[in-house]
């Protein structure tokens, strides 16, 4: 014992001296070499995985792989985990960012068989968590505004979003249009003008150093073509006058009154326990426009703007129920039957009220129409449901909220084996049309020509 | 230093015979030929998925050797009575428990720089070019394959070879979490856990200072000063295996063989 007195100093020395270096390498090894850090609170993929730390890349890849084959499969429920799982493992793996929100955002919210709305806030949360894992790329940005833009009709957002886009420098020349396109539809005409005369500029540029190239002669002629159409819409809707201040004489602009009458009304008829049949009049022809349903939980919203700020996370608010339709309006008619019954994790039905909230806006609507109503709806009115939103006061859109019960919805307790059914006051329904059949002429061999009805 | 140099030479000679050692780098050099193939995995992200398993490959390897190659060293003498040979020359404990080291630590560094030597060359291969920067990580895995070793060589002075391999193996993967295991505790308002979290980082050996591959597999942000954080992390290698070095030879010392 007495030879070893020795070690007693040299390990104090030692041990003092490796805990001092630990305190300086610390902060380094936090800042440039610690695992990408995940949005997820009290969750690190380096706390978790410790034993793959080597090969977390490698696993990620291969789960990817595993999630590809239940989308092949149809089963998408199983893939969402997955994406969990992989970004977790591996935060840079872009793809399966876009391909999961893709899933969640079209695939659980468009299929005839699913139509859950819910699963836009987890969409959109996970392409936020992508965003911030990978900020040396303009992809997520661009899919964050894409689907905001196609998916969600909130053009404010897709703005900020693409606009945070473009300024990556890996952004290809073909997607940066979307975002005149973004700007036009949230109203920005003249930021929509501008950004196209700049793309057009660059697109320019890049004809004259490669002359020959058939691909940049495109590029340049479809902007230039998109700012023509532009140009020519905004001035045949007097755009251009009210800039200048002299907007004229009524007819010299097509979306100069007189005021279009929307007559918007609905019914909504519960035709089985959780299925409604819905019919309704937009007074636009002949066609284009589709009128938004939702139904919801009378307390619930998605609120998708301060949501998508939050971790992401696939699970569901299990009692709330919230569907969302387009109906298909034509010849000032809409019609369409719309079943909840079949799937209750979907539409559970538990709260005691839900609003029906019909809603029309003409930055929905397709060009041509927009050329007859104008980008704010200037040119239409309704004398019930015409509706100015309070942040932003040029808009003139169609909103009408419709209650229903639990009870009703369900046919239960007072309303069992009774009709209901629930309308805008003073509803007329449009005559449905009969379907015209063509007539088929008869050739030898087969059957005589079908009957025209 | 004869005597050191002398066992250190005859431990790298025997090593390099052992079989089981010999088939661990063969499935190392194996995995990294392969590595190319594992693209299809994500096909966005070859580089990534090359980097990233390549990388691995060569720590995990490392990491075996380590282990498997330390546990056995002072056992197997003992159990073949050879130690009762060396011991009975003018060998001091402490010069056999260091050539013994450095004998493993050599060894160590010879299969890690023929994995890596594979590794640069398959990347390269594979993608015609070679960034620097890839050279960064194994020269550091090595450190703390030497810091492996010495925890391996420290508890085989009085633990069997199998408990040996569990607990090497068990503080390599807690040395691992050290950083962000310390990370997330110390900001947790119960004291006692963060005292805990403050033990485990500043008494058990942190490996984690050497996991350098993130900014390799996902490069995109310019590190500063990295002469000083790897001066600093050698040292730390240095004083750390200094420390086990030294316990061992306490306890060897003391030891009845």
């Amino acid at each position: 014992m007495k030879r070893m007195k020795w070690a007693i100093p040299v390990l104090l020395l030692l041990f003092g001296s490796q805990a001092v270096l630990q305190t300086k390498i610390d902060p380094f090894w936090k800042k440039y070499y610690a695992p990408p850090k995940l949005s997820v609170p009290g969750l690190g993929a380096e706390q978790v995985l410790v034993a793959l730390s080597g090969f977390r890349e490698v696993l990620a890849g291969i789960m990817w792989v595993r999630a590809d084959e239940f989308f092949h499969q149809g089963n998408y429920d199983a893939i969402l985990p997955l994406v969990r799982l992989v970004t977790l493992l591996d935060s840079k793996q872009i793809d399966v960012y876009v391909t999961g929100a893709w899933h969640m955002g079209y695939n659980f919210t468009d299929e005839d068989q699913r139509s859950d709305r819910r699963y836009l806030v987890p969409a959109l949360q996970l392409l936020r968590e992508g965003v911030n894992n990978n900020q040396n790329t303009y992809e997520l940005w661009f899919e964050l505004g894409w689907m905001k833009y196609h998916k969600i009709m909130d053009y404010k957002g897709a703005v900020e979003a693409f606009e945070k886009a473009k300024n990556f420098e890996d952004i290809p020349l073909a997607r940066r249009d979307i975002l005149a396109h973004a700007y036009y539809k949230n109203g920005q005409i003249s930021d929509a003008l501008n950004y196209l005369y700049e793309l057009l500029d660059m697109n320019q540029k890049i004809l004259d150093d490669y002359p020959g190239n058939e691909s940049a002669r495109i590029g340049r002629d479809t902007v230039e073509k998109n700012l023509d159409q532009h140009i020519i819409r905004m001035a045949a809707r007097g755009y251009f006058a009210k800039q200048r201040g002299d907007y004229g004489p009524a007819g010299h602009y097509t979306t100069l009154p007189p005021l279009e009458q929307m007559d918007f009304g609905a019914r909504i008829t519960v035709t089985e326990p959780g299925v409604i049949r819905v019919v309704g009049t937009l007074g636009l022809a002949p066609i284009g426009a589709r009128v938004r349903i939702v139904l919801k939980d009378q307390s619930y919203d998605l609120h998708l703007a301060e949501n998508e700020k939050l971790p992401f996370s696939p699970e569901l608010p299990k009692d709330v129920t919230y569907m969302q339709d387009d109906l298909y309006n034509k010849k000032k008619r809409f019609a369409r039957t719309i079943n909840m019954s079949k799937d209750p994790a979907m539409y559970p039905f538990d709260a005691e009220k839900y609003d029906i909230v019909f809603s029309w806006s003409p930055r929905w609507a397709p060009a041509s129409i927009q050329d007859r109503l104008g980008w704010n709806g200037e040119a239409m009115d309704d004398k019930r449901y015409l509706n100015i939103p309070k942040d932003d006061p040029s808009l003139r859109q169609i909103l009408c909220t419709l209650t229903i019960t639990k009870d009703q919805i369900l046919q239960r307790g007072e309303w069992r084996d009774k009709k209901v059914v629930v309308e805008t006051p003073g509803f007329v329904e449009v005559q449905e049309e009969a379907p015209k059949y063509r007539v088929v002429p008869n050739t030898p061999g087969t059957p005589g020509p079908a009957k025209s009805t | 230093m004869g005597a050191i140099y002398a066992i250190a030479s005859t431990t790298l000679g025997e090593a390099v015979r052992r079989k089981v050692l010999l088939v661990i780098l063969l499935l190392g050099v194996g995995l990294l030929i392969i590595t190319p193939g594992l693209n299809q995995l994500s096909p966005r992200q070859e580089t990534t998925v090359l980097l990233s398993f390549g990388l691995g490959v060569i720590q995990m390897i490392g990491a075996l050797v380590a282990v498997v190659l330390t546990i056995s060293l002072i056992p197997q003498e003992i159990e073949r009575r050879t130690i009762y040979t060396i011991l009975s020359k003018p060998v001091q404990r402490h010069q056999f428990l260091l050539g013994k080291f450095l004998g493993s630590l050599a060894t160590i560094l010879m299969m890690m720089a023929l994995m890596t030597v594979t590794f640069l060359l398959v990347y390269y291969l594979s993608k015609h070019s070679l960034p620097i920067n890839l050279l960064a990580g194994p020269p550091l895995f090595f450190l703390q394959m030497m810091i492996l070793a010495a925890v391996a060589m420290f508890f085989s002075t009085f633990v069997s070879p199998l408990v040996n391999f569990f607990l090497s193996f068990g503080i390599y993967m807690v040395g691992n979490l050290a950083n962000p295991l310390f990370e997330s505790l110390s900001t947790t308002e119960n004291q006692l856990t963060r005292f805990g979290a403050t033990l485990i980082h500043y008494v058990l050996p942190n490996f984690a200072n050497y996991n350098v591959q993130n900014p390799i597999i996902n490069p995109g942000s310019m590190i500063a000063n990295t002469q000083v954080y790897n001066l600093q992390v050698i040292l730390y290698a240095v004083f750390y295996t200094g420390i086990l070095l030294t316990l061992a030879v306490v306890i060897f010392d003391r030891r009845e063989v």
